[in-house]
């Protein structure tokens, strides 16, 4: 039965209708299971809500991200040829001027090529900042993850601190940072199959930063790779399984710059992957 | 077994057995301080008195379990001849079996055959159900009864079974102590390291892109090259005038770096000659030269994990500069006086006011070290190519010394003026210190004209090299209600290049007028 909201709504208004002018037990229990149902969709509704926006989200800081980190990893050889160049030219006095032409000539190609790229880089989407409960992120990144999470069998420990202050942010971006690293935790538990199939998370405020935890039962990240995970291009998962870009954490670190915050790769746990992350409570403008 | 009993000595013909006792407790006791002083590592320590208790006093099976504060039951953290990690994972409630027994009493006991008793659990499964069993708590003082000791005596006779418990008590009493040593150290060890978080959160908040000011284009491709080149490892070489803010900048790629949780160490190779820079930055051993005292961790075995900022690189020796390029290339190093090979993981971030090519080709510089640094260069703008910043960071560094000062600060626009004219050859460290200084000498709290005059800034150095800022008092409207009347005679003079007949016409005053203005509003008149 698919109802579109506007049906849903006519219904229940007649219903209600009906019921005003002559109550009976059989017309309340109608009434009561119709909006049991409309409540069920609308939850799932905003489900498909939070889904639609996150992808969207993903797409827009994911497009520009990548782009720019190709040109700056393309700057790189760019700029040792330039030094290189610099010195050869102060030195050559005109000698090997064919040489010279040519690598000169290699020079303004690329000069050329990384300002077409420049020019391709579409606008860099400006951060919003509104009064957000993490709480609420964590629970709504948790509920469209649910299926997945019910289809590997993992088990979520979530211990939100009870009242939780609020902070300054992009909702959008700190939901797909969240998803993003919900999303490792759940590959590296599939990955590993090991008994243990958990991730705990706990949210907890002191001295002015808000603390989330997330700590998954996977085989964890090596201390050679702890730092490495962040660059962009960089993906420490088999190439067979899924297709992966290498800048999901890259771009989570950037989320957390953006917020003022710092994210850790706990070196001291001994069971698993335990990422901390740290936001400031009172920020003037971090964004 | 017949050696234990050897060493334990219970068999040896013609020795009175009491008198063998206790020659083996002595022995043991002796044996068990000295590993008491051996080591701060707990488990280490109960290791080594569970095994001198097993070779020297034939008490076996040895174990020691301690309090677990949230549950109020013991886990077992030593027990002898098994690995630590099986031994661990064992816990038990409280009041569960002989061992929770003796917790929850404080009385130690002695049983004649363990397998006999209707509390043994038998729940580790190493003990020998027909011996004895002796179980004694551990008390430390404020913290009460914090665990037990427990152990088989491998043969003894009924009546010695009382003197060998009250020995144990003697071995748990000692335990005790390194039991409390071991806990006040890991718990200074959790304050410094819950000390070191809580200080480099504070240093993260203090290093954001807010707080770099600049709308400048210049400015503006700085903050992106900082966000891009923040994400990988390479070297970055930071060059611009002094005071543009190479530190400044320096900090920003570390902080937004994924080596924010770790240090961030810096050093000014131009402050220590050549020798001292060596030991400063790659450590030595002791003794490796006269003075050198103890050995010492040089600042890339304390920048491991994160980053090291080497300001003023283009002042380093030619014999340095080859030690450098190798920590560069390979990420290794040796100690002042030591063989062995170190490797760091540092991300190295360099800066300079020189020209390193002008250096490169006088010999002064190693061209391989200078392509190496070259990877990735960040260009800071110096303050007068990107003048369109100076209100924005004046107001900035205004708000930084109202903090530093603890007074509310305003400035002025006439003082506005004067400092954008100023060429600033001193760059934005410059402007903070005339801004500095400024707030010293106003009364009010307001920075007008002519605090800015008192503090030094010449007047008469400005504008020649900032042609399109000459006229920026133009666009005053004299006339603005706003404006106090200091405000609008220093503009009108300003905009009348100082002439005060000229001056007086724009205000619609005499120069009789405004002359006394000038006086009585004590207005220091610029000379010509």
């Amino acid at each position: 039965m698919s109802l579109t909201t506007a049906d849903e709504s006519a219904s229940l208004g007649e219903l209600l209708d009906s019921y005003l002018r002559q109550p009976s037990a059989e017309q309340a229990q109608r009434l009561h299971n119709l909006m049991t149902q409309c409540e069920e969709r609308g939850e799932e509704r905003s489900c498909h809500a939070i889904r639609a926006a996150l992808a969207e989200e993903e797409l827009n800081q994911g497009v520009y991200e990548t782009l720019a980190a190709a040109i700056s990893q393309l700057q790189t050889p760019f700029n040792m040829l330039n030094a290189a160049l610099e010195m050869l030219q102060r030195r050559s006095n005109g000698k090997d001027e064919r040489l010279m032409t040519v690598l000169l000539a290699v020079r303004d190609q690329g000069l050329a090529t990384l300002e077409s790229l420049q020019r391709v880089l579409p606008e860099r989407t400006t951060v919003t900042q509104v009064t957000l409960n993490l709480n609420q992120l964590v629970h709504e990144v948790l509920m469209i993850s649910t299926p997945r999470l019910l289809a590997s069998g993992i088990v979520i420990d979530w211990h939100p601190q009870p009242v939780l202050p609020v902070m300054q942010g992009d909702d959008g971006r700190l939901r797909c940072m969240l998803k993003k690293l919900l999303d490792n935790a759940i590959l590296a538990i599939e990955q590993y199959r090991n008994i243990e199939r958990t991730i705990r998370i706990d949210s907890s405020e002191r001295d002015g930063w808000l603390q989330l935890v997330i700590h998954d039962s996977g085989p964890g990240i090596g201390d050679a790779e702890r730092l490495r995970v962040f660059e962009p291009f960089y993906s420490n998962w088999p190439r067979t399984s899924h297709h992966h870009t290498g800048m999901g954490l890259s771009l989570v670190q950037e989320t957390i710059n953006q917020h003022g915050g710092v994210l850790e790769i706990d070196p001291h746990t001994t069971q698993g992957c335990r990422i901390v992350i740290h936001f400031p409570l009172c920020n003037g403008n971090h964004v | 077994m017949t050696h234990k009993q050897i060493h334990s000595g219970f068999n040896e013909p013609g020795c009175d057995p009491k008198a063998c006792l206790i020659n083996t407790e002595l022995e043991t006791l002796y044996q068990v301080s000295k590993v008491l002083g051996r080591s701060l590592d707990l488990h280490e320590t109960l290791d080594g008195v569970l095994s001198e208790l097993h070779l020297h006093a034939g008490m076996e099976r040895g174990l020691v379990t301690l309090k677990n504060p949230e549950s109020g039951g013991q886990n077992v953290i030593a027990l002898y001849g098994v690995e630590r990690r099986g031994a661990n994972r064992v816990s038990y409630r409280p009041g569960e079996g002989l061992l929770g027994k003796i917790l929850a009493t404080g009385n130690p006991l002695i049983s004649e055959c363990v397998g006999t008793e209707i509390d043994f659990l038998d729940k580790l499964g190493v003990y020998d159900a027909g011996l004895p069993f002796i179980g004694v708590p551990i008390k430390v003082g404020e913290h009460g009864i914090v665990g037990v000791l427990a152990a088989q005596p491998d043969y003894c006779k009924r009546s010695e079974l009382e003197a060998r418990a009250r020995f144990m008590e003697m071995v748990a009493n000692l335990t005790g102590q390194a039991v409390r040593l071991s806990w006040q150290v890991a718990e200074e060890k959790r304050d410094l390291a819950d000390e070191r978080d809580r200080l480099r959160l504070a240093m993260r908040s203090n290093y954001g892109f807010d707080n770099m000011v600049g709308r400048a284009p210049s400015m503006r491709r700085v903050f992106e090259q900082v966000r891009q080149v923040a994400k990988w490892n390479t070297t970055v070489l930071i060059r611009g005038e002094s005071g543009t803010g190479k530190e400044l900048i320096a900090n920003a790629i570390h902080y937004n770096s994924p080596r924010a949780n770790a240090s961030f160490i810096k050093l000014n190779c131009a402050a220590l000659p050549d020798n001292l820079l060596e030991s400063e930055l790659f450590g030595h051993e002791k003794g490796a030269f006269t003075g050198a005292a103890t050995q010492r961790k040089g600042r890339f075995e304390q920048a491991d994990g994160g980053t090291i900022f080497l300001d003023e690189i283009g002042e380093i020796s030619p014999n340095f500069q080859a030690k450098l390029l190798r920590v560069l290339q390979e990420g290794e190093f040796e100690r002042i006086g030591s063989n062995r090979t170190i490797k760091v993981d540092v991300r190295i971030i360099a800066a300079t006011n020189k020209n390193l090519e002008n250096l490169v080709e006088k010999d002064e510089f190693r061209e391989d070290l200078y392509y190496r640094l070259n990877v990735m260069p960040v260009y800071t703008p110096s303050l007068r190519d990107r003048s369109e910043d100076i209100p924005e960071l004046a107001q900035f560094l205004i708000q930084k010394i109202t903090r530093q000062q603890g007074r509310e600060l305003t400035i002025s626009d006439s003082a506005m003026r004067i400092l954008m004219r100023h060429s600033w050859p001193g760059n934005v460290r410059e402007l903070e210190n005339t801004l500095e200084r400024a707030a010293v000498m106003s009364e009010d709290g307001n920075i007008d004209r002519d605090a800015i005059l008192m503090s030094g800034l010449e007047e008469s150095s400005m504008g020649s090299s900032v042609p399109h800022n000459q006229n920026n008092t133009a666009g005053v409207d004299l006339n603005d209600p706003s404006l106090d009347e200091r405000e609008r005679i220093i503009a009108a003079l300003e905009q009348a290049g100082w002439v005060q007949a000229k001056a007086a016409r724009l205000l619609d005053m005499t120069p009789r007028q405004i002359a006394y203005r000038i006086q009585t509003l004590n207005i220091t008149m610029r000379r010509i």
